[in-house]
């Protein structure tokens, strides 16, 4: 998840708003809200449902804080397990809008035109193969690309085995290795 | 750690060793180091990872700005549930339900078979408990 630091910081907070602490709320939203948006919206693909879906993670938080046990997992694994579950249980497939909402890389403004154009195209090819994912294979690159969780992390919180959850990453990644090579973006010779 | 372990490795978590498991990473640190070939096989897994990492969504400040301002909104009158409404007592409750249930079902379907009358099955005192009792 996060440093231990901060994992503690969050689980303090938690045990103040399952005490009722509507302040201890507030924050551990601010602390948290980013990283729910960027996980939902990895897993949904576009901002609409992902916002949907952290305020719905949040109301859950606040509404069934009594439910978290510190014991069972800490606060992060709790939380992104409650996010990931909303995403899945969406049934509706995902409309995805990402290339409008991807972040522009920070050099764009000193790029020459046909490059923006190939970096643009580079994404949208990636957005793509993203979509021709099952939720589940999209969910292991949101948490362990897109948030950088550690594979341990990812596993607890999608509640698998480190194992099976390296075998859904590897997955994930072959697929969409398969598409950009389709796309010409890679190599065939490319490793991996 | 044999190439064919660091290659499938690699396919799996990509070209940052740090981000592989814990104890893998000292045995590829040490393979990478001592072969080209894996040396290579990590520069064309980091394309890769290029890629993907550009398709990161990005969120703003301002829109979670907006989307905490929406929760706070919506909570202030939202109460907390008690603990006791979790489901961890759900497994137990509902193995108890289900006993009582086939207890009840047992003992209407044994009077039905009986020679006992349907008034009686109505009025008959061993029915105030599902079991009989």
């Amino acid at each position: 998840m996060s440093g231990p630091a901060e994992a503690s910081q969050d689980d303090t907070l938690m045990q103040r708003v399952a005490e009722g602490d509507s302040v201890a709320f507030e924050m551990l939203m601010r602390r948290n809200m980013r990283r729910a948006l960027g996980i939902a919206q990895g897993v949904m693909g576009n901002a609409g449902d992902a916002d949907e879906i952290a305020q719905e993670a949040f109301m859950r938080v606040w509404q069934h804080a009594r439910r978290w046990d510190p014991d069972q997992a800490g606060f992060a694994t709790w939380f992104y397990r409650i996010v990931l579950n909303l995403c899945l249980d969406r049934k509706r497939k995902p409309q995805w809008s990402n290339i409008d909402d991807m972040p522009e890389r920070a050099d764009t403004e000193s790029l020459l035109a046909p490059e923006v154009i190939a970096q643009k195209e580079e994404r949208k090819a990636v957005a793509l193969a993203l979509e021709g994912l099952s939720e589940r294979h999209r969910a292991a690159i949101s948490l362990f690309y897109f948030q950088g969780l550690s594979s341990k992390d990812c596993a607890q919180t999608m509640n698998l085995k480190p194992g099976a959850f390296g075998q859904l990453l590897l997955r994930a990644r072959q697929a969409i290795k398969a598409e950009l090579q389709k796309s010409g973006l890679i190599e065939e010779r490319t490793a991996s | 750690m044999t190439p064919e372990l660091f290659q499938s490795l690699l396919d799996c978590y990509g070209a940052d060793l740090s981000r592989w498991p814990d104890d893998q990473q000292s045995a590829a640190g040490h393979f990478l180091r001592q072969s080209p070939q894996a040396k290579t096989a990590v520069d064309q897994a980091l394309a890769l990872d290029q890629l993907i990492l550009a398709a990161a969504p990005a969120v703003s400040d301002a829109r979670a700005e907006a989307a905490c301002r929406a929760v706070l909104a919506q909570t202030r009158s939202l109460p907390q549930s008690p603990a006791w409404l979790g489901w961890n007592w759900a497994p137990g409750g509902l193995t108890y339900a289900g006993l009582f249930l086939l207890g009840g079902l047992g003992n209407v379907l044994t009077r039905l078979f009986s020679e006992e009358s349907p008034i009686d099955l109505l009025f008959s005192s061993n029915l105030l408990t599902p079991f009989g009792g």
